[in-house]
């Protein structure tokens, strides 16, 4: 992964994050595996790089986390991540001005 | 499970953070280990996080990415470390003369030094009309080296008048004693007086001088006699000093 890659992918990491979120709540690893999936492996994220994201966003009140111990038998519970409607009003803010760099990008490149 | 406590407490080694980011990383770290395990082996994925060092460095480059954040943080820190240079204790009165502080009583933490600076200053180091202190330097300076015109301590040193172990000043009172009238165990200076005393005006038991009163031989006529010899020493000096040190030869044993 290039340095030029790997700083576009930080730029937009809390807008996929917070768009998944805003689908449905989901716990740590699942965001890892969700990110990957649908990116079709772009988007590999690393315990490092996701939970620092996390409490950035939960910090800022984007984002807030709860305990759920599923039906079925677990020996530990999960720490589920939801949006907030702060989250939500941010998520579109932050959806528009990607779009407003995309197309000024795009007018420039071709 | 154990496993998976042991990396990540060796993540967690490495990672330079407040306690509340590093209890949320623990938290998050097992949760995701222990979530992983569920379809793969611990070995598995331990191995595929990799370097305990690589995940922690992961982890700090992305806490630290905003650098003012970094110093946000540190910054209360330095504050909080910041207090412990703060004086152990101060007082300084709002009353001032001259613009000195009536009183100001001043120590530091540690054993560092404190400067009191006042009319009355109390402290390690204090300068002021009255002194009180690990070195006293005033007027009136009481402390263990006392520096003033009327000084007491272990050792004072008094322009006028200096008390202590070893005493130095115009009049020296002390263990040992120098000045222009010394009074002590060992003593030196114009008039001596004491166990062991040398001067121009010599008395005591072991004596050393022009004029000379062994006080053990002087009976209770001493205080006449010493008056007496001080007065031919010093023709001119004033009768109330010659009656202040004859004066003290009664005080001395032997007489």
């Amino acid at each position: 992964m290039t340095e030029v890659s790997r700083q576009l992918k930080k730029g937009v990491i809390e807008i996929l994050i917070l768009s998944l979120l805003s689908e449905d709540k989901m716990y740590g690893y699942q965001l890892i595996q969700e990110l990957d999936t649908r990116s079709n492996g772009v988007f590999k994220m690393k315990e490092g790089t996701l939970y620092p994201v996390l409490y950035r966003l939960e910090d800022s009140g984007y984002i807030e986390s709860s305990w759920e111990k599923e039906r079925e038998r677990r020996s530990v519970p999960r720490k589920y991540y939801m949006i907030t409607d702060e989250g939500i009003r941010a998520l579109g803010n932050m959806k528009q001005e990607l779009e407003t760099l995309i197309d000024a990008i795009r007018l420039i490149t071709g | 499970m154990d496993r998976i406590n042991r990396y990540v407490d060796e993540v967690l080694s490495f990672i330079i953070a407040d306690n509340k980011t590093k209890e949320r990383i623990r938290e998050d770290l097992v949760l995701q280990l222990s979530e992983a395990t569920r379809t793969e082996d611990t070995d598995s994925v331990l191995a595929r996080l990799g370097d305990p060092r690589e995940v922690a460095r992961e982890f700090m480059d992305s806490i630290y990415e905003d650098k003012s954040e970094l110093l946000n943080e540190l910054l209360p820190n330095l504050s909080e470390n910041a207090k412990y240079l703060e004086p152990a204790y101060e007082y300084r009165s709002k009353t001032t003369i001259f613009g000195l502080p009536l009183v100001h009583i001043k120590f530091n933490r540690y054993g560092r030094p404190a400067l009191a600076k006042g009319i009355i200053a109390i402290g390690t180091v204090s300068l002021g009309v009255v002194s009180i202190g690990a070195i006293p330097i005033g007027i009136i300076s009481i402390g263990a080296l006392a520096v003033g015109l009327i000084s007491l301590g272990a050792v004072a040193l008094g322009l006028l008048m200096a008390l202590g172990s070893v005493a130095v000043g115009a009049v020296a009172f002390g263990g040992v004693a120098l000045g222009l009238g010394a009074i002590g165990g060992v003593c030196l200076g114009k008039i001596a007086i004491g166990g062991v005393a040398a001067g121009t005006v010599a008395i005591g038991n072991e004596i050393d001088g022009e004029y000379m009163l062994r006080i053990g031989q002087a009976g209770p006529e001493a205080v006449t006699e010493a008056a007496a010899l001080i007065r031919a020493a010093f023709p001119k000096l004033p009768d109330w000093i010659v009656d202040l040190f004859s004066g003290l030869v009664k005080y001395f044993p032997g007489s």
